[in-house]
């Protein structure tokens, strides 16, 4: 009997114990954000050298895209080659055909396809303030294709971005 | 005495199930927090697109810009390193020979520290979606003076 108010005496208190804990937990609840996954999309830009090809000119392992935008900085249009191309919405360039002529460009290309480069540029009466997502969402629409089962099947590797 | 004593102590209620239940939280909030993105900036709304994977180990040797809307302005935007921020409208501006110096600072740094140059260094912009291109572009220049090349130009991994 005595032996048995021993073990009991052993327990101890557990109200520090159980204050700490709940601080710990409300300062990991408080401090939590959560975000959403981000990605990056990887160019090398050098500073641009002297030699620079004129701006009309085609090149065959360079196709040179230009985005065309409005006044308030929205995509408009968009120029391949100085071929204009088709936009899906207002806003939106179509996808399809603008992967369809890049790779019919790099099928005819004279050099590897890894070397074949984009150049990206904007034009337009806005072209000043033609807002950064829709760069990304071009530079995106050349970098590759997101395949059903998730993987992304790569098209151009190199990307410029005209000054 | 043996009797009230008891009673008392029924009266408490087992703690066990709720301090199991209060480490399992514990835990799982352990778990998920996430200190490396500290250098995430509320100002910044990242554009998002489904090509973008994040990136399976960190950038090494990384300088993050942010683009961020000025505070106080819907149409001027400026660029951030750290808390440190720089406003400037074209080359040569104060604010942007400040950036090149800053940048410069961190090239350096590299250099002594961790013995490599500028071209092995990658600058992360994290630019606001509506941000103009100009100002990335001229963010962009400002890099180049200070013989940086890599960028990793950052957006949200959208799932379709």
């Amino acid at each position: 009997m005595a032996r048995r108010k021993k073990t009991t005496e052993v327990k101890g208190d557990m109200t520090p114990m159980i204050d700490m804990v709940f601080q710990l937990l409300i300062f990991f609840i408080l401090t939590l954000n959560i975000v959403d996954p981000e990605g990056d999309f990887y160019l090398r830009l050098p500073k641009p050298g002297s030699a620079q090809a004129s701006e009309s000119d085609v090149l065959p392992d360079i196709m040179r895209i230009v985005l065309i935008s409005n006044t308030n900085g929205d995509l408009s249009g968009l120029t391949v080659d100085n071929v204009q191309s088709r936009m899906r919405t207002s806003t939106d360039p179509d996808e399809d055909d603008l992967r369809k002529r890049i790779r019919s460009k790099m099928g005819n290309a004279s050099g590897k396809p890894e070397d074949f480069e984009i150049e990206l540029g904007w034009g337009g009466r806005g072209a000043t303030s033609l807002k950064y997502r829709y760069v990304l969402k071009v530079i995106g629409i050349c970098t590759g294709e997101r395949q059903p089962d998730g993987t992304v099947k790569p098209l151009v590797q190199k990307i410029k971005l005209l000054q | 005495m043996a009797k009230k004593r008891n009673s008392a102590n029924n009266a408490e209620g087992d703690m066990t199930p709720m301090i199991d239940m209060v480490f399992q939280l514990l835990i799982f909030f352990m778990i998920l927090i996430n200190f490396a993105d500290a250098d995430q900036n509320a100002r910044v709304k990242l554009p998002d697109n489904e090509i973008v994977k994040p990136p399976e180990m960190p950038i090494p040797d990384a300088v993050t810009l942010q683009i961020a809307k000025q505070e106080g302005s819907d149409k001027k935007y400026s660029v951030l390193i750290g808390a440190e921020e720089f406003k400037f409208d074209k080359v040569g501006d104060g604010d942007q020979k400040r950036l090149k110096l800053a940048l410069d600072k961190e090239v350096k740094f590299v250099k002594t520290v961790k013995k490599k140059t500028a071209k092995d260094m990658t600058v992360i912009i994290r630019a606001d979606k509506d941000a103009p291109i100009r100002f990335v572009n001229l963010t962009i220049h400002t890099c180049q003076e200070a013989d940086l090349e890599n960028f990793a130009l950052r957006a949200i991994a959208k799932v379709k």
